[in-house]
């Protein structure tokens, strides 16, 4: 396994970075402090390297560290296939490009996302204008009073013998249609300018709330004051509202106002001091800190996934859905991706929640796809169904799942070991070869990739 | 005798230009301004040519278009038809009921004028 995964390992990149810049192993060794033998080891894999060393090595090669490790290599790999068409001939060499090209990788991958964007805001703008009945109207409008003035004009400018009572009336006329066109032609601006700042969904509303969330590190230190009066919250929440570029619609940042006032009560009912004394002690067990500050568990878990950055918390991840499996609530912990358009890898315990609400499902959880490597990160799944009561008679019931990843190392581990879950992130950049729940072929098939790797 | 050539249109300004333009040219000009009631109006008017507007109120052109085409007396009266969206959708729809001429507007007195011509003539 470990020659197959050499295109990945952060060894192989270490040899290849050094013979660019053309430095021999001693004098690399040297620089960062250790022997030859030693470099020699970590180089061909034989030993691990994290840490200071890395950070050491890194900078004697001029890079920066995280292009070395792996686990951002493994995110980048992915977006690179996730990328790529399956006519790319040296698609089994991405693990090399992407070691030899930190840069360039990078730089692709971003252009990628960009024209996926862009591809989707082509489709949904040459969508409206075929369909939108409104656009289509002022379009109308504005080209029948042009045509109005035109004729009359005309009529006008061709001199001739035209007599007063027809002059006046045209003039009467032309004067009539110029300021019928100035509103109209007023009104298309207004409606074109909507539509550069779509209300109509050209980016969903998920993907600006995910992008203002990120933003903030998904923790609001304005609204974590316990005694800031109600009237004030209201103030600082719609004050983040609206300064987040990221929310482009009255609509979403309806909803990103109604997740702050959330957020508030949650910071009322579980103070942060208290709250990450209280986590550390439980053990960063949800159930324990719902009985402990009397919240529902769906709070506790956001409550958990929402903690500063700085904070050892920090690095926990929150996945929501809702009872069609459509991913609600997208916190990707480091180490686990959460896919932003294709629907969710079926092996997420997430679903199985739905399913089974009410009770808290453990699972120890990697994204190694099959390849089942040790340098992939794993976390402690914890999942729990939720129902929403219906808000009356014959409504009808609302499900949500949530996943809380809580990387391995941040809690004490128990006596007995949940199951493990081998999953992926979307079957289309997924590498598991032989997968149940397969819901579209790869875009690599497995194959390929054991050459490759 | 002076030829007769119903204009069918709902914008005032747009008929009033028009009719000006073609009695100058020596037509005699009718003209009707929604769809609904258009076929009566050809009945009425028996025109020797008809401008019809795509976009009218109550019924669309392309509608009169065809229960024209449809009807013996007016098989193969000539129809040019005026529309606002230069689509080649409404084009082909136009061409497939059997449209004589196709105008997009806007157009220029002077295209106007000799489309009518070239009409009345053949």
């Amino acid at each position: 396994m470990a020659q197959q995964e050499a295109g990945y390992s952060t060894g192989a990149r270490i040899r290849q970075r050094r013979m660019d810049l053309g430095m021999r192993q001693g004098v690399l060794a040297q620089r960062a402090g250790i022997s030859a033998s030693y470099l020699n080891l970590i180089e061909h894999n034989r030993r691990r390297i994290a840490g200071k060393l890395l950070v050491d090595i890194a900078a004697v090669l001029s890079i920066d560290p995280s292009q070395l490790s792996e686990d951002t290599q493994s995110a980048l790999l992915n977006e690179l296939r996730n990328g790529a068409v399956e006519s790319i001939a040296e698609i089994d060499r991405v693990g090399d490009f992407a070691s030899r090209f930190p840069g360039w990788a990078q730089h692709l991958t971003h252009s990628q996302k960009r024209v996926t964007e862009l591809e989707r805001t082509v489709e949904i703008l040459s969508d409206r204008l075929t369909h939108d009945p409104h656009l289509s109207d002022a379009l109308h409008e504005v080209l029948t009073v042009v045509t109005a003035i035109r004729s009359s004009s005309g009529i006008l400018a061709g001199g001739g013998n035209l007599d007063a009572v027809w002059q006046e009336r045209f003039q009467k006329n032309i004067d009539e249609d110029a300021r019928r066109l100035a509103e109209s032609a007023e009104s298309l601006v207004q409606y074109l300018d909507g539509a550069g700042r779509p209300d109509q969904g050209i980016s969903s509303a998920g993907e600006e709330i995910d992008a203002c969330f990120a933003r903030h590190s998904w923790h609001f230190e304005a609204l974590e004051q316990p005694d800031t009066p109600a009237s004030d919250v209201q103030d600082i929440a719609q004050e983040i509202v609206r300064d987040s570029k990221d929310l482009r619609s009255d609509g979403t940042r309806a909803r990103m106002m109604r997740h702050l006032l959330e957020y508030r009560i949650r910071a009322v009912q579980m103070p942060l001091g208290a709250f990450l004394q209280a986590a550390a002690e439980c053990n960063w067990d949800p159930l324990a800190l719902a009985s402990r500050f009397r919240q529902p568990i769906a709070e506790v878990m956001h409550r958990l996934a929402m903690l500063p950055a700085t904070s050892p918390a920090g690095g926990i991840g929150l996945v929501g859905c809702d009872g069609a499996g459509n991913l609600t609530f997208r916190k990707a912990p480091e180490g686990f991706s959460v896919p932003r358009f294709d629907g969710a890898c079926a092996l997420w315990p997430l679903f199985e929640a739905l399913a089974r609400p009410d009770s808290m499902l453990v699972h120890d959880v990697s994204q190694s796809q099959g390849r089942g490597s040790e340098d992939v990160p794993r976390f402690t799944a914890l999942s729990c169904g939720v129902q929403t009561l219906p808000e009356k008679l014959g409504a009808p019931v609302l499900r949500q799942a949530y996943m809380l990843l809580i990387p391995q190392g941040l809690a004490e581990g128990s006596d007995t070991a949940p199951p493990f879950i081998d999953a992926g992130a979307s079957c289309r950049i997924c590498l598991q070869a032989a997968c149940p729940a397969r819901r579209e072929a790869a875009i690599l098939s497995r194959q390929k990739t054991e050459v490759a790797f | 005798m002076a030829k007769t050539v119903l204009l069918i249109e709902d914008e005032p300004n747009i008929v009033e230009a028009i009719r000006f333009l073609l009695a100058r040219d020596g037509w005699r000009v009718e003209t009707h301004g929604r769809g609904d009631t258009a076929m009566d109006a050809v009945a009425k008017h028996r025109p020797d040519l008809i401008v019809l507007d795509v976009m009218l109120p109550k019924r669309s052109g392309f509608d009169i278009l065809r229960d024209l085409r449809a009807a013996e007396d007016t098989r193969h009266l000539p129809v040019m038809m005026l529309t606002a969206r230069g689509q080649s959708k409404d084009r082909e729809m136009a061409e497939q009921y059997g449209v004589s001429r196709f105008m997009t507007k806007p157009f220029s007195n002077t295209e106007m004028l000799d489309a009518v011509r070239e009409l009345a003539e053949a």
